[in-house]
């Protein structure tokens, strides 16, 4: 099959799943939009991490930071000023950037890299949760909820959950674009060879400082609008959930095993991931929390262990053999 | 006129900690040298210790330094079996699939813990737990901390000789140094590997059944230790077995100096996250240099 | 005029002296052998030229500009380009994708990056490996990535470490004849070589190191009649054929 019959068959393909996506809500309840805006939210924040840690190789567990930061900030801006959340996404990503742009200068100055980067990230997103558990302005261990008013969309609010699928559903994709245009522009090409071979890169023109701090502002600043949404969403800014190494995990696995330094690896890892969590929910119910990451554990072993470059390439081989293969 | 006790008492009682401290660290960086794994879940395996000796204290009464017979052998078999099964397969690839595996690893360990046993602190009560060493009518020092420090230094000394005059420390101190060297050597470089770890988990479970005594065991005990660990191994300089030990006591002066003069109750996490960033900005090498690191 | 010019140039390592005193000077268009014994320190030199090592005494000048504190990808932007001894491809680039890297130094557009690389790598005489990825090429094919990479950013000068390193004879004479066509073209080259028959052949002048310093700088006949180069040399005679 030539790579115009290709390209055509997934732009129809791709087409028509947008569309059915986009029907659903009309005829399905809250329960399965519940668990889509999971997936559209999760796969999106993934989409974030990936650019930072599949393409640019630079693994980090403290990504909770900018989820927390943004979903804090229009929290905040909003319970304490009303002002609308849509400004709110702005504020928060310009700390989220500024965050950003400090810890990712002291790292890679000074030459923290991989796993030592993981640890520095960890920590760093740990400070911020005590430190946001110790205001009790804001509400402290308690969090801040976001009160329900009248549904507007000017303040985000909306009583049913069929606008939040629609809105998560446009972030995906527009995190998906966004990633898409990176890998075809000079930019994709330097992460890469940052994350294959640092030193070599450097020799070829590559500034690996700049081009980190690029990849972690923009994966920084899609963290951070996703965080804004995901607490208007949820009503409820919580400082254990918001920042806490749980947050990073989630955050961070669905890329991992869905496929890491690839386009669609972190929506196919939601696809497989969430609604797991939800069978698990439904299941077990009471010590939730273990179970999941107990789960979450066997399956990045699993991974690792049997199909270390993500659940992507298997599917991929997949499709191949019916279309003719996808690159990277 | 300055306090000299309240110092004195910082020093002497963190150098206390600092041993049982050291011998986690020796663990880690021993898996480090040897075999070129940062394993994120080295901490699970104190985790693991810790209850292996609560419940044998819990169900036969066994005194929890005694039971460091029983968990050393236990979790020097686990470390086996985890790394012939788990990380032997993934020794060629790149640092990042290994930390990740690690990092579930991790999470799987603590979880199951969380799951079995709930995340309620098990703490254990000892006859003498509360006895304390009084020096001068000035300074406490609980017993069972001097008694875990004398211990973790034993041990540490056992693993000392074991690794510089035994045939087998040679050989795994080669297999460190020069991998490609030692298996044309006709050295067992993969059974090295795995007694490797094996000692490495040993020491980490040896130090669990140690604190028992005065840390009350929980699933996320191992994440309180994670992060000075890993000071403490790169302080002392990556695969450096002696430089570990002394790191050790030093950061265990430096975390009850820290506590004994910083406001908050966990500032002292954070001094010891300044140390690991500050050697790793300026003196990535650690105090002394050289080392069995491999690139 | 001077393209590069080391002065004084040292590197200790604690107490050791790798390169100790260096003085060094390369006219644009050169084409430089760099030889010694092993250990003598010639790698540690270019480290030192291409901003892997920083010097502990000495200055470093390409193209008049001061060079000892810069980093690797000003250097490169500069237009000093180098391969490494143990080869350092992208793995999972392919050969066409390792060599853009190399072109996006000139422009940023990827079309264009994309045709320059394919340039480079038909130059190369890889050009039939453009879509494979580069951790299933072998060692031959590697080396010349290697060198396609650093002349897709088009340096003035190219440093070239052990390039012949693991090559059998027509592979190396390939890759004699390619530096022979990359210096035509006007590329000042620095080249260590362990060959000597190749280091005869292709330098227009030969800088010897021993424990560090300089011991001769001059033809490749006269540094092989150099009484002080056959010492540095004895008990490897063999090496040394005229």
């Amino acid at each position: 099959m030539s790579p115009r019959r290709r390209m055509q068959y997934y732009a129809v393909l791709g087409v028509v799943i947008t569309g059915v996506l986009l029907c659903l809500p009309l005829v399905t309840g809250p329960y399965f939009q519940t668990v889509m805006i999971s997936l559209f939210f999760w796969a999106f924040v993934g989409i974030a991490w990936n650019i930072m840690g599949g393409y640019a190789g630079q693994i980090s567990l403290g990504h909770a930071a900018f989820l927390g930061t943004g979903m804090y900030t229009s929290a905040v801006l909003y319970v304490f000023w009303g002002i609308s959340p849509w400004l709110g996404i702005l504020v928060g990503a310009l700390f989220s950037l500024g965050l950003a742009l400090i810890t990712g200068y002291f790292s890679f100055q000074f030459g923290i890299r991989g796993p030592y980067f993981i640890l520095v990230s960890l920590a760093f997103a740990e400070i911020i949760r005590v430190i946001f558990v110790n205001i009790p302005s804001v509400g402290g261990s308690q969090g801040l909820p976001i009160p329900l008013e009248e549904p507007s969309f000017l303040y985000f609010q909306f009583v049913e959950k069929a606008p939040f699928y629609y809105i998560f559903f446009v972030l995906m994709i527009l995190g998906l674009f966004v990633n898409w245009r990176i890998t075809k522009s000079r930019l994709g090409y330097y992460l890469v060879s940052i994350r294959e071979n640092e030193d070599a890169a450097a020799t070829l023109g590559v500034n690996p400082l700049k081009y980190k701090l690029i990849a972690l502002s923009i994966s920084a600043v899609m963290t951070s609008v996703g965080g804004t949404v995901w607490a208007q969403y949820l009503m409820y800014a919580e400082p254990s959930h918001a920042f806490g190494v749980t947050m990073s995990i989630e955050i961070a696995i669905r890329p991992i095993i869905g496929g890491m330094g690839t386009l669609f690896g972190p929506v196919i890892g939601s696809l497989f991931l969430t609604p797991l969590g939800e069978c698990i929910r439904l299941f077990v119910g009471g010590s939730v929390s273990g179970v999941q990451l107990l789960l979450y554990g066997v399956i990045l072993i699993g991974v690792v262990v049997l199909l270390p470059n993500g659940l992507v390439f298997p599917l991929q081989r997949l499709l191949s053999k019916v279309f003719g293969g996808k690159e990277r | 006129m300055f306090d000299w006790v309240t110092l004195l008492q910082a020093i002497l009682g963190g150098a206390l900690n600092g041993g049982v401290l050291a011998l986690i660290a020796i663990g880690l960086t021993l898996v480090f040298g040897v075999m070129g794994i940062i394993n994120f879940a080295h901490c699970e395996f104190l985790m693991v210790g810790m209850y292996v000796s609560y419940w044998l204290f819990s169900l036969l009464g066994m005194d929890p330094y005694l039971s460091v017979v029983i968990s050393v052998p236990a979790l020097f078999v686990m470390g086996v079996i985890i790394q012939r099964f788990l990380i032997s397969p993934v020794l060629g690839a790149p640092v990042n699939i290994q930390v990740i595996l690690t990092i579930g690893i991790s999470l799987l360990l603590q979880n199951l813990a969380l799951f079995l046993f709930s995340a309620d602190p098990k703490a254990i009560n000892l006859s003498y737990s509360s006895k304390l060493l009084i020096v001068g009518d000035a300074l406490f020092f609980p017993w069972v901390r001097i008694y875990t420090f004398s211990a973790a230094l034993g041990l540490s000394i056992l693993l000392y000789f074991l690794l510089m005059k035994t045939h087998f420390g040679r050989t795994l101190r080669a297999a460190a140094e020069n991998r490609r060297a030692a298996l044309l050597m006709g050295i067992n470089v993969e059974r090295i590997f795995v007694l490797a770890f094996g000692i490495g988990m040993a020491c980490a479970g040896a130090a669990g059944s140690l604190i028992l005594p005065f840390y009350p065991a929980s699933p996320e005990a191992g994440m309180h230790f994670i992060m000075t660990a890993f000071v403490i191994v790169i302080l002392g300089t990556l695969g450096n077995f002696v430089g570990a030990f002394i790191a050790g006591i030093i950061i265990g002066v430096v975390q009850a100096v820290g506590a004994a003069y910083l406001p908050g109750g966990s500032m002292y996490e954070a001094v010891t996250f300044v140390v690991f960033v500050g050697f790793m900005l300026f003196r990535p090498n650690g105090l002394f240099g050289r080392s069995l690191e491999r690139r | 005029m001077k393209i590069l010019e080391l002065k004084e140039v040292s590197k200790s390592f604690g107490g050791l002296m790798a390169v100790d005193g260096v003085d060094l000077a390369v006219q644009k268009g050169e084409m430089v052998g760099l030889i010694g014994p092993n250990g003598a320190g010639k790698t540690t030199l270019f480290s030192l030229i291409s901003c892997f090592l920083k010097v502990s005494r000495g200055e470093i000048c390409f193209d008049g500009k001061r060079i000892e504190h810069m980093k690797c990808h000003q250097l490169c932007h500069l237009g000093v380009g180098r391969t490494f001894q143990i080869v350092q491809p992208f793995p999972e680039f392919t050969t066409l994708e390792n060599v853009m890297v190399g072109s996006f130094n000139e422009t940023r557009d990827v079309q264009e990056a994309m045709g320059r690389a394919a340039e480079v790598c038909d130059f190369l005489g890889i050009g039939h490996l453009k879509g494979i990825k580069a951790k299933n090429l072998n060692l031959a094919d590697r080396k010349r990535l290697e060198i396609a990479r650093a002349m897709a950013t088009r340096p003035k000068m190219l440093l070239l470490d052990e390039v012949m390193a693991g090559l059998n004879p027509t592979e190396s004479g390939m890759i004699i004849e390619l530096v022979k066509q990359i210096h035509h073209q006007g590329v000042t080259i620095l080249i260590i070589e362990h060959v000597m028959k190749v280091i005869m052949e292709l330098s227009q002048r030969i800088v010897v190191l021993n424990y560090g310093r300089k011991i001769a700088d001059g033809s490749p006949e006269a540094i092989s009649r150099n009484p002080k180069v056959i010492k540095a040399y004895l008990g490897e005679n063999a090496l040394v054929k005229s």
